[in-house]
């Protein structure tokens, strides 16, 4: 358990560094590292018809001139093509993010708003490979592969954040990003099963999440915790002990 | 950091600006949880000595300690640091702390600010020597840390002037406080 999390911190924080912030630095020793993109790239395309599976990359492989055999680059088979297809997205993510916040400085939108045309984003990506998609949830919640996918939905996650404008330094930061991925995730397993057109439905039903969860956040910010209340309720609870204790020293 | 060594074979590709980044929002991330501890301890005594003749020299601290949180808050904004995820439990532990020992008396307050402000200025030296490793890219952050050292070190100077040393069980009550500053280092580097 403890280094299930131990992982899932550090693969985040590696993706962080190679997506969002990208450093560009490490560049050395990544011949190998090209020939697996391509690879990866060039798979895509058979997964409709093929599945997040090691045929895929076999046929992708050879669609750039590699023999088919060379998915034995991939030990995890279906779980690389998967990890791909999200780090490549979450990166289309915050191109489409960026532009989002350049337009908001002209007229601006609620959090909530934009929060929720991210996550339709980020939500119709996968919808070309909806087919195959709960197979690669599937996958992806196979306990070797847990770390990873959670790194990159995290990584989602926080970019949304992030671009909304959220600039929370106490726990409302990890209250914000939980809270956005948990209507994430909800909106993916209804998206796999919706059969209406345009898939409305599923637009609606993330409409209703998010309009639930900011709802919440406002009740909790109305009792107001943390502030006034307790303060007052420590300070007068001291007051009563000094007397009780008669530490009434003069003033 | 224990979470970064023994990983997998990416993670070791990253290269040092890569690490050394972590290293940053580590240093970032522990020093906003200090500060804000700083700033709540300074609230806990006011809450029990602010109109006391003690006041006004509290006060000034506080409002020192305000400056450096904010500038801490800043700095995670512009990096994109995750913040400790023990923020409540800082926030009433510190107020304990603050207004706990200041229930004991002044000097009793005073000996507990001694404390902790020794146990930060170490850690601030500490950090300011791993810095040093790269001057040039770390040119803010040094100069932040070392600026807030210095206040630190007279808050701890100040403290000993207005009689910490005669608090009730001064020895006994500075290691337990100093013992509790440095666990909550040691946790908020990590988590």
């Amino acid at each position: 358990m403890k280094n299930g999390l131990l992982d899932t911190y550090a693969a985040w924080t590696a993706y962080r560094k190679c997506s969002s912030q990208s450093s560009g630095a490490s560049q050395t020793d990544c011949y190998e590292d090209d020939i697996k993109e391509k690879i990866l790239a060039a798979s895509l395309p058979f997964v409709v018809e093929l599945g997040w599976s090691r045929s895929a990359l076999g046929a992708g492989a050879q669609a750039v001139g590699y023999p088919g055999v060379t998915h034995g680059l991939f030990p995890r088979g279906g779980a690389d093509l998967v990890l791909y297809f999200q780090r490549t997205s979450n990166l289309k993510l915050v191109e489409i993010l960026k532009e989002m916040e350049t337009k908001q400085r002209e007229s601006p939108m609620p959090p909530a708003v934009f929060v929720e045309k991210a996550l339709q984003s980020r939500l119709q990506m996968i919808i070309p490979y909806l087919s195959r998609w709960p197979q690669a949830i599937a996958i992806m919640s196979l306990p070797p592969n847990v770390p990873n996918a959670l790194a990159t939905i995290l990584t989602a996650v926080d970019d949304i954040c992030y671009y909304a404008g959220d600039r929370s330094v106490d726990f409302n930061w990890y209250a914000r990003r939980l809270g956005v991925a948990g209507v994430y995730k909800a909106t993916e397993l209804y998206l796999i099963q919706d059969t209406s057109p345009e898939y409305e439905a599923t637009w609606k039903f993330l409409n209703r999440r998010l309009a639930e969860a900011v709802q919440i956040h406002e009740t909790l910010c109305k009792m107001d915790l943390g502030s006034a209340g307790p303060k007052d309720a420590v300070t007068s609870a001291f007051v009563t002990a000094r007397n009780i204790l008669g530490l009434n020293w003069s003033r | 950091m224990l979470a970064f060594r023994p990983q997998s074979a990416p993670l070791r590709l990253l290269t040092r600006s890569v690490s050394s980044k972590c290293k940053i929002e580590e240093i970032i991330r522990v020093d906003h949880a200090g500060e804000l501890g700083a700033d709540v301890i300074y609230a806990g005594q006011m809450a029990v000595l602010g109109s006391t003749s003690k006041g006004p020299i509290i006060k000034h601290m506080w409002d020192q300690e305000k400056g450096h949180r904010a500038k801490f808050e800043e700095l995670i904004r512009k990096h994109r640091v995750r913040p400790t995820v023990m923020t409540p439990i800082w926030k009433v532990a510190g107020f304990a702390l603050g207004a706990g020992t200041a229930l004991l008396g002044d000097k009793a307050a005073m000996a507990c600010t001694v404390a902790v402000e020794t146990v930060i200025v170490d850690h601030y030296n500490d950090q300011l020597r791993e810095l040093m490793e790269d001057p040039e890219a770390n040119k803010e952050l040094l100069e932040t840390i070392t600026r807030f050292r210095d206040e630190e070190q007279e808050h701890h100077d100040c403290g000993i002037d207005h009689g910490a040393e005669q608090a009730p069980f001064y020895k006994a009550l500075t290691e337990a406080i100093k013992l509790g500053c440095k666990g909550a280092i040691a946790i908020s580097k990590v988590i």
